[in-house]
């Protein structure tokens, strides 16, 4: 009777222990609605590589992959790629190194504008580059006029400038990463080799750089990934030039109605950069668990930075100039082209006007998208923080089977590019829903999913983090004070993770607002997004409005990150 | 009528057995101690009893009625089984406020507010914290924090209070007052309490009786007394205060001593110890492992029998010398009040009381 008994206690002990996690009834309806929202367009895109002409076919592979313009987009994209991580880290990692070891005079303001274009986004930045560098930027212009010559010093149009703005928008990541297991490392290694006699140069040459380099390639991985993801720049300086990479290649394929197959072989296209990407998120899995045990020990990190010495004022010289070649003076630029009344005009005082301003509140399309874009960052940052909350409780809480592929599914969206999600889901929704008979194609809503599938990473990831701080035995205690499940949520786990939900809703809402690439492919008429706007002003010409929108998102994003830092308490922001 | 009854209950996880084979009843009002290493089941075994997980095998009564019984297909949730629990690290809600806190299981179980305001005063005033009801748990000292806790899991009026190492994480001069405090609440409330708890001094000073663990098994269950005089193992004996062990032979009608408790108890350094009438040995004496507290010896300059010994060195505390005295190959610990005997002195060594296991 015993060993009849077993097998039944085992099952009940089995169901009761998993009952005893947190095990809410809806976490099946949350993994379906995530599987359905990103899992599902993703098949699409599987499946229609494997098609050509509705037939079950390797062509569209192999026009992808021999077709002339499709492999320079691929040779430019590798070219680009690597460029972008040589000089992000040849300028990131000694900026960390200065930074972080030595007391600058000014160091803290330099930090921060050395690290704003990394907040603005990709497009917006390369527009500021454009007005300063382009064939009649401000640069150019000044130069013809005290040079005499008629042709521009440089024009930023094509590779350099692609790389150049991408360089701008790495080395910040790098000098971020650097510097951030520079705080973590154990100073003692250094000191014990300072102890014996090693100069500083060589102390950072043989111990510094070395331990330093685990976090230096984690660092690379994600410049290379970001940078070969990213859209927006190729798109303004590198396509009026003949220019393309991967994602403007795979952007123009899907525009091409004209192209028989087009999206099959846009499809096949992106099969190079989600290769890529999962290779990448492979090897930092791999890095990052490597280095929590080499360098990072959490007490004894260096905070005293070296005295300055009269070297001091050198590196502030330096890095002055840096941050004003490289930032202010682009913002400065797109700045004067906001505020001149046709464009091609000098800045000089009785060309200055607001009017750009003014009609940005004026004209409908610009209103338009202006309410879109509110509308939709702040339905995608509250709705990926309500899921993102209970899928994070899920797979923090409960034991259900299951639950690492439920974060799995909703985190792997974050490391592919927003170029391949959007494709995705115009592949997954161009046609209405069987069953229901609705089409979500050319609405707002299919913005809406694929900012959700994009962004709910973020807020997974940045809420698990909070729970992972919380000890389970403050739970216990609810529970054996007589709460229950839901009265542990409500009571206790959700006002103590208010500072990771209202991080994560930030985290969301400033990118959705500014979002370029995916809207750009999704939008309808009158569906148009802050991004959309912007990139449609600058293609019709009307610069002036163009900036001034721009220089409405910068201040936008800014202010964004003042509010993460005061609301995460520094955790989350850039700008120190 | 027992409060709690565990009944053979055994928890795995996965291929661990964390408590094996648990029974033990602890009757109304009784204050218990669950008393082992770090990592024996002690902390397991509490949360059985909460409900925060199921056991592998065995069941458990609260006031009669079962609540965790698979056989049964019975199993109470933790909010259902009228507990009451000091986490180790107090687990109090740091966006609370003290009141808030406390009133929060009559607001579970809603109570009107009428009902807990008075309830809160009256048990804060128990815990002697009142006048703290709107500050913050991070307001509040180690010690403070521990009080709200305790007032916390007593509101309800539990059957049982649930005590895991409450008082590790304060400092040693905090830790007497609040032996002394939970004593008190324990006398004033009538409440049954298990507690666990590594320090055995703090279980013997506390209990009523004592479960000794190691490993998930139960080795010995008794009141402070019986743990002390007559432990029933060497494990039991170790941990409940300390003991020196060495391997003992009767010849005739002769103690011998033979070597540390490691030895194999061959005749090669055997010494002679004394007469075995003279010894009190509880167990059997033909040879063994003997034990005895560093009061159980009685050292002398000059006495005929006993085995011989010098003082090798010596520990004064206070009301009390420790002499460490070599026997042969052993060294034993030897706790007196006579402070005159000098390092390398020889003396006689004999037992008042020795057990053999
Ligand atoms: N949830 C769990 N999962 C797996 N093993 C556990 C779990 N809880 C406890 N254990 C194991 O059970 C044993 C007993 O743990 P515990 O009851 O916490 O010991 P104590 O409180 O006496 O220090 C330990 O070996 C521990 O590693
Ligand atoms: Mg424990």
């Amino acid at each position: 009777m015993i060993t009849s008994n077993t097998h039944t206690w085992q099952r009940r002990e089995r169901v009761l222990e998993r009952k005893s996690g947190l095990s809410p009834g809806w976490w099946w309806v949350g993994l379906l609605v995530v599987m359905i929202v990103t899992g599902y367009p993703l098949l699409q895109l599987l499946l229609k590589i494997l098609q050509f002409d509705g037939r079950l076919s390797l062509e569209s592979l192999h026009v992808a992959f021999t077709g002339k313009k499709y492999l320079t987009s691929f040779l430019n994209t590798l070219y680009v790629g690597l460029l972008t991580t040589t000089f992000s880290l040849l300028i990131g990692v000694p900026l960390a190194l200065v930074v972080g070891r030595i007391r600058i005079p000014g160091g803290k303001l330099l930090r921060v504008i050395l690290m704003i274009p990394y907040l603005i986004p990709g497009f917006v930045f390369a527009f500021a580059w454009r007005e300063l560098l382009g064939p009649v930027g401000y640069l150019n212009k000044f130069y013809m006029l005290i040079s005499g010559a008629s042709e521009p010093l440089f024009s930023i149009y094509g590779p350099v400038g692609v790389v150049l703005i991408l360089v701008l928008r790495g080395y910040p990541i790098v000098f971020i990463t650097v510097i951030r297991s520079l705080r973590n490392m154990n100073a003692g290694y250094e000191e014990a080799a300072e102890v014996f006699g090693a100069g500083s140069l060589q102390t950072m040459r043989t111990i510094t750089l070395p331990l330093m380099l685990p976090s230096i390639s984690g660092a690379a991985i994600l410049v290379f990934s970001s940078s070969i993801a990213n859209f927006g720049v190729p798109a303004i300086l590198g396509s009026p030039e003949g220019f393309y990479v991967l994602t403007t290649q795979i952007y123009s394929t899907i525009l091409s109605y004209g192209l028989d197959n087009n999206l099959n072989i846009a499809a096949s296209l992106s099969l190079y950069l989600i290769a890529a990407g999962l290779l990448f998120l492979g090897l930092q899995s791999r890095i990052i668990s490597r280095r929590s045990y080499v360098v990072v020990t959490g007490k004894g990190g260096r905070t005293d930075l070296a005295p300055p010495g009269p070297e001091g004022w050198v590196y502030t010289l330096v890095l002055s100039l840096m941050g004003f070649a490289l930032v202010i003076l682009p913002l400065v630029a797109i700045g004067l082209s906001s505020i001149t009344r046709a464009y091609g005009l000098m800045p000089r005082f009785e060309n200055f006007t607001l009017k750009h301003f003014t009609s940005l509140l004026t004209d409908t399309f610009t209103t338009t998208a202006l309410r879109n874009s509110f509308f939709l960052a702040f339905l995608s940052a509250t709705l990926c923080t309500i899921i993102g909350f209970l899928i994070a409780v899920v797979t923090e809480r409960s034991k259900i089977l299951g639950r690492k592929i439920l974060d799995f599914v909703a985190t792997t969206p974050r490391s592919i590019p927003g170029t391949i999600i959007a494709l995705a889901f115009i592949l997954a929704w161009i046609r209405p829903i069987p069953l229901l008979g609705i089409s979500l194609y050319n609405t707002f809503w299919i913005i809406l999913l694929a900012y959700l599938s994009r962004f709910l990473g973020y807020t997974v990831r940045t809420i698990s983090a909070t729970l992972k701080q919380i000890s389970p035995s403050l739970e216990e205690a609810c529970l054996i004070s007589g709460g229950k499940n839901w009265q542990r949520i409500a009571h206790i786990l959700t006002p103590l993770s208010v500072e990771g939900l209202a991080g994560g809703w930030l985290l969301v809402f400033i990118p959705s607002l500014n979002e370029l690439t995916m809207s750009i492919l999704l939008y309808s008429s009158g569906k148009e997004t802050i991004g959309v706007a912007v990139f449609s002003l600058l293609q019709e010409g009307k610069i002036g409005r163009a900036a001034a929108f721009s220089i409405v998102i910068i201040v936008i994003v800014l202010l964004g990150d003042r509010l993460l830092h005061r609301v995460t308490k520094g955790k989350r922001s850039l700008l120190g | 009528m027992a409060d709690v009854q565990f009944n053979k209950i055994t928890k795995r996880f996965g291929d661990i057995t964390a408590v094996s084979d648990f029974s033990l009843s602890i009757e109304e009002g009784e204050f218990i101690t669950l008393l082992g290493p770090s990592g024996c089941g002690k902390t397991t075994t509490l949360r059985l009893l909460a409900g925060f997980y199921p056991p592998s095998s065995g069941s458990i009564k609260i006031g009669g009625e079962p609540a965790s019984d698979l056989e049964r297909n019975v199993f109470l949730p933790p909010g259902r089984r009228r507990l009451g629990m000091v986490f180790q690290d107090y687990a109090l809600w740091p966006h609370m406020t003290v009141s808030d806190n406390v009133r929060y299981p009559l607001k579970i179980a809603g109570r009107p507010r009428t009902e807990q305001n008075a309830k809160v005063d009256e048990i804060l005033a128990i815990v002697e914290m009142s006048g703290c009801e709107q500050r913050f748990p991070h307001e509040l000292s180690g010690g403070q924090q521990q009080r709200i806790a305790l007032a916390r899991a007593l509101i309800s009026d539990p059957r049982v209070l649930l005590l895991d190492e409450p008082l590790s994480n304060l400092d040693a001069s905090l830790r007497e007052n609040m032996r002394v405090e939970i004593k008190n609440i324990h006398r004033r409330l009538g409440v049954s309490i298990l507690l666990v708890t590594h320090d055995q001094a703090e279980a013997m000073s506390m209990s009523d009786r004592i479960v000794v663990m190691d490993h998930g098994c139960i080795h010995q269950i008794g009141t402070p007394e019986e743990l002390y005089d007559s432990p029933v193992d060497e494990f039991v004996a170790s941990f409940v205060g300390k003991a020196n062990f060495f391997k003992v032979r009767q010849v005739g009608t002769m103690l011998y001593l033979c070597g540390d408790s490691r030895s194999d108890g061959a005749f090669a350094d055997e010494e002679f110890l004394q007469p075995l009438e003279s010894a009190h040995i509880q167990g059997s004496p033909v040879r063994g492992l003997g034990c005895a507290k560093p009061t159980d010896f009685q050292i002398s300059r000059d006495a005929p029998t006993g085995a011989h010994g010098i003082i090798e060195s010596s520990l004064f505390i206070g009301d009390s010398v420790v002499y460490y005295v070599r026997v042969g190959s052993i060294q034993f610990q030897v706790k007196t009040e006579d402070r005159s005997f000098e390092i390398g002195t020889d003396v006689s060594v004999s037992f008042k009381k020795v057990i053999l296991f």
